[in-house]
């Protein structure tokens, strides 16, 4: 769906984005991660149009983008950080209004079923000044989509929302995700939220990939916490250190323990036959690798 | 001596006769004038001022006497102040000394010039003369000094043949100041030719007579 | 293209400072033919007891034809603040505000985009003129009737009533030119700053600032004077003459249109390569 060669973006002297290469395929929902500054929001801006690259190509479902013609943009929504949308008019009509401009077919009937669909239905006649926070992007989430797009491109979506604004926003993203089968790019910083929706994903760190791929598979590679239930910790720590595993935590619940180790997910079976050997059951294994530690880990490597 | 007194007495004699001679044409000419009655006349008005710039105006005038006259003119138009017959009124309606200073020809006619002096100091006229053609008993020309006014000149042309001799044309020569506003109040920062707008420049209107109706 | 337009236009008369700006010029007309009905008389005397010295004036002076003469004198500074309060606003103020990028991910042009917020506002601006002439008009020749029309600059015209309309018709149809060049002055500067203020204030400070250099530094620019866009603003009045200086009219027409075009090039060319990052 699309692909970045080699995208370099600096203003002046300073290098916002180095040398980035991605892809994202159709039907992903593609996260992209990094602290503030690590060149997200210029990424995607460039992927609008917005800004130009110094250098590097991208490619939208085949053709490349050459900065020139925009049609491109025909197939692609956005939602740009905060929903800004026309203050001083309706709900209805700034969607009306957009629609016009994307020769949105039956537009009128469209805009009303995309404020059902987004729970703003009741509200279409109010001015959009009149609007919180959360109801002005989930209006831009409608606005996003009622030209039904292929690529959904949402940077820091729930930005400013409350958690139920977030849970709202998340349900959303992946009903829209599901239904209409568009392909999503979502920037966050509210990692849980790319850890519950995103299946592959990109971490960029100073304007550099640090890492890209499958959101599990991201998750389960190098270390991470395992948590066990087992019947004895007797020479466990030995053990451990034989298999460069640490202990975290040994706590007793019933007749068990449950011990949480800091190990590699490969060394796991090693781990499990040790146990045995020494006469110690493994009861419950729970490999434990939150995408936090991972992207702290990732992006301080950086 | 005696050659003196006789010298004396002819040559006042003269001046008396010569006076005398000066208020009938006066008499004579105003009588002429307030005799016509109410009348209306079409006129056309021109106005030669070089920074006053105006088609020339068509309307009636309308005479009622002794001196009042009322206009109908199409749109905006300047107008003399003064008819002819109120000229002269103003002038014989008070104590006046009239002399007669010779005889001066204009456009080939010989005309009496007379010499009005207002006796009243709170006159506004200050001092007039007249070009009067003895034979038709028509006023050729006018000149008159006002305080507030500064001088005038008057010239009368007679080229219509009416009931009461009335002139078919009056011209009206003055002096006057420019009106000009400066560039910055305009907004015309364009270099303007300054000889096209002086201080004061001279100007007169032509009033042409026509058509004249007696009632 | 007509949609972007529309959209703009929509846009444009939705806000509620456009309103103002129709607001002010309806204020200020019923203002001064409030005062010169009842105080025109003394007004216009100072103009005419030096001719009255003279002559007896007949015919009504102040009527609408004056009036609105006197009226198109507002187009100096009044009209251009109104215009560039919306087209100042059309670039900048959707950068501060966020909107930008709302129609910057859609599938237009850049040049799309420009040209049809430059139309929108040309549109505006053209309204607005307009707005003024009609009430300028209808209000006047209600309260005041016609007459002829009397004209001092420098020299003193008097036109018949019937020779008034056509020279009103030229006169505000290059008054129109002229605020078009403060509105392309103004997007211009919008397309470069990223809020409002800075185009209202910098076309503001320019327009003040050229017409003060050229009222007290005209002989030293002379030479370079006719090639300033602000000198022509006021030769709408020339067409208040008996012998009207086309050649000066023409020129005046052929520099403005240029401004307009290397305003609009400039402001092209800076948004056409800027990042949006608002």
């Amino acid at each position: 769906m699309l692909e970045l060669q080699n995208i370099n973006k600096n203003f002046g002297d300073f290098s916002a984005v180095e040398g980035l290469s991605l892809k994202v395929n159709k039907g992903d929902v593609y996260g992209f991660l990094g602290p503030n500054g690590a060149g997200k929001s210029t990424t995607l801006r460039m992927i609008l149009g917005l800004i130009k690259p110094t250098s590097g190509e991208i490619f939208f479902k085949g053709n490349k983008i050459d900065g020139k013609s925009k049609s491109y943009l025909k197939d692609i929504g956005s939602l740009i950080e905060r929903a800004e949308m026309y203050e001083s008019i309706s709900a209805q009509d700034n969607l009306r209004l957009l629609g016009k401009l994307s020769n949105v077919p039956n537009l009128n009937s469209k805009v009303d079923d995309l404020l059902k669909e987004v729970g703003l239905f009741d509200r279409r006649k109010s001015k959009v000044k009149t609007f919180s926070q959360g109801m002005k992007q989930r209006l831009g989430i409608a606005q996003a989509v009622l030209h039904e797009p292929n690529l959904l491109i949402l940077d820091e979506p729930s930005n400013g929302l409350d958690p139920q604004g977030q849970i709202d926003m998340r349900n959303l993203i992946m009903k829209i995700n599901k239904e209409r089968d568009i392909t999503i790019i979502i920037s966050s910083h509210i990692l849980s939220e790319i850890e519950l929706m995103a299946n592959r994903m990109i971490i960029l760190s100073n304007g550099k990939k640090v890492v890209e791929g499958e959101v599990q598979s991201l998750l389960t590679e190098n270390d991470m916490k395992v948590k066990l239930k087992i019947s004895s910790v007797l020479n466990l720590e030995s053990l451990c250190n034989k298999l460069n595993s640490s202990i975290v935590s040994i706590e007793k619940v019933d007749e068990l323990y449950e011990v949480e180790l800091q190990m590699t997910f490969q060394a796991i079976p090693d781990l499990i036959a040790a146990f045995n050997a020494n006469g110690i059951n493994v009861f419950q294994v729970n490999p434990i690798r939150s995408l936090e530690e991972y992207y702290i880990k990732a992006t301080s490597n950086v | 001596m005696k050659q003196l007194l006789i010298f004396i007495l002819i040559f006042s004699s003269s001046i008396t006769l010569a006076q005398s001679s000066a208020d009938d044409i006066l008499k004579n000419l105003q009588k002429k004038l307030t005799s016509t009655g109410k009348y209306e006349v079409n006129i056309n008005i021109k106005i030669d001022v070089k920074f006053i710039k105006i088609k020339n105006r068509t309307g009636k005038m309308y005479f009622y006497p002794p001196d009042s006259i009322r206009f109908k003119i199409d749109g905006f138009a300047f107008l003399p102040k003064k008819g002819f017959n109120s000229q002269l009124t103003s002038l014989t309606s008070q104590n006046v000394t009239a002399l007669s200073m010779g005889i001066e020809k204009i456009n080939g006619i010989s005309c009496e010039v007379i010499k009005v002096i207002p006796l009243d100091i709170n006159s506004e006229i200050v001092l007039a003369q007249i070009w009067v053609d003895k034979t038709k008993n028509r006023m050729m020309k006018m000149t008159t000094i006002t305080k507030s006014q500064g001088s005038s000149s008057t010239d009368f042309e007679y080229a219509l043949q009416n009931k009461y001799d009335l002139p078919s044309k009056m011209t009206i020569s003055f002096e006057i100041k420019n009106q000009k506003l400066p560039s910055s109040f305009t907004g015309d920062f364009d270099q303007i030719d300054e000889t096209l707008i002086p201080e004061t420049d001279k100007g007169s209107i032509i009033v042409s007579y026509s058509n004249f109706i007696f009632k | 293209m007509y949609n972007l337009i529309q959209f703009e236009l929509v846009k444009i008369f939705r806000k509620p400072r456009t309103y103002i700006s129709f607001l002010v010029v309806f204020l200020i007309i019923i203002a001064f033919f409030f005062g010169m009905y009842y105080e025109g008389e003394k007004l216009i005397s100072f103009v005419t007891q030096n001719l009255e010295a003279n002559f007896q004036l007949e015919g009504k002076i102040i009527n609408v034809y004056l009036l609105s003469y006197l009226l198109m004198n507002i187009l100096w500074i009044h009209i251009p603040i109104l215009i560039c309060l919306v087209t100042g606003d059309l670039i900048a103020g959707e950068a501060s505000k966020g909107t930008l990028r709302l129609i910057m991910t859609r599938p237009y042009s850049r040049f799309q985009i420009y040209l049809s917020k430059y139309i929108a506002g040309f549109i505006y601006t053209i309204m607005l003129i307009l707005f003024m002439f009609l009430l300028s008009f209808g209000l006047g020749a209600l309260l005041f009737g016609e007459g002829d029309l009397i004209v001092i600059r420098k020299l003193i015209n008097i036109f018949s009533s019937d020779d008034v309309i056509w020279r009103f018709a030229y006169a505000y149809g290059f008054g129109i030119l002229s605020m078009l060049v403060v509105a392309s002055l103004s997007f211009m500067i919008s397309s470069f700053t990223k809020n409002a203020i800075g185009p209202i204030v910098g076309t503001i400070a320019i327009l003040i600032g050229l017409n003060v250099i050229t009222a007290l530094g005209m002989s030293l620019l002379s030479p370079i004077a006719p090639y300033l866009f602000n000198v022509h603003f006021a030769k709408w009045q020339y067409f208040f003459d008996f012998d009207i200086e086309w050649n000066k009219l023409y020129q005046a027409i052929i520099v403005q249109l240029v401004y307009i075009f290397l305003f609009f090039f400039i402001g092209f060319y800076n948004f056409n390569k800027k990042d949006i990052h608002t």
